[in-house]
């Protein structure tokens, strides 16, 4: 019972977190963005993506632990997406706060969001698939 | 300066990192290795995993903001690898936070 309460956590962490990852460089690809759009999209950023990267994480690690998979090779494989995943998150973070500031919005972060949904292909597939 | 403030959050992370580095190499791995307690290691591995990859958010949280320098960006990297590296370097980045005179 606990597993599944985890692994149900754990997955709509994933969504709060990369929903708005991949959200926020889509709404600011296209088009002017001005300095209050910029203000209200860093809200989300912070109410959603930072909480739910924590979770991702540590409902993650309570999987694996109750599984014992840390040896398994589909989910080393996965930490790394989902470590540069993190990375990516850093970066918005960054970028949108440099954005906040100039008031111009950086190229790398109108496209992040492929990026995102790139390494969220391979982490799912390993999740999905478990290679062995 | 709250911890609204990138560098804040990053001084912070360092410090849980190095805390949690320094339990797991000097508590958990003789506890494992000399008594045959594994126990906290099981529990402090994943947490200091956790503590590094919060570490790693913010150190790069506060690199795509800009005005780093490529060596002070190596540093910050690298000192999360090395026990104590953390601390020692949060000494220079509460220079650079006084600095900054709190702006975010």
């Amino acid at each position: 019972m606990i597993y599944i309460l985890t692994v149900t956590l754990h997955l709509v962490a994933m969504v709060a977190w990369v929903g708005t990852m991949v959200a926020i460089p889509a709404v600011l690809a296209r088009g002017p963005a001005t300095a209050d759009l910029v203000g209200r999209l860093r809200a989300p950023f912070r109410l959603l993506a930072t909480p739910g990267l924590l979770l991702v994480w540590a409902f993650g690690i309570a999987n694996a632990v109750q599984v014992d998979a840390f040896d398994d090779t589909w989910l080393q494989v996965k930490l790394v997406f989902v470590l540069a995943l993190s990375a990516v998150h850093g970066v918005m973070s960054g970028q949108l706060r440099r954005a906040g500031a100039t008031g111009e919005v950086p190229a790398l972060l109108r496209s992040l969001h492929w990026v995102v949904l790139a390494l969220l292909l391979g982490a799912v597939l390993m999740a999905v698939w478990k290679p062995a | 300066m709250s911890l609204s403030d990138p560098l804040r959050r990053l001084r912070l992370a360092g410090l849980i990192e190095g805390t949690t580095l320094l339990v797991l190499l000097l508590v958990a791995v003789p506890l494992k290795h000399l008594a045959g307690l594994p126990g906290l290691v099981s529990v402090m591995g994943p947490v200091h995993g956790l503590a590094f990859v919060a570490y790693l958010v913010a150190l790069v949280d506060n690199l795509a903001g800009g005005g780093w320098r490529p060596r002070d960006m190596m540093r910050a990297g690298l000192v999360a690898l090395v026990p104590l590296g953390t601390f020692i370097n949060d000494r220079w980045l509460a220079r650079r936070e006084a600095a900054q005179g709190g702006v975010a």
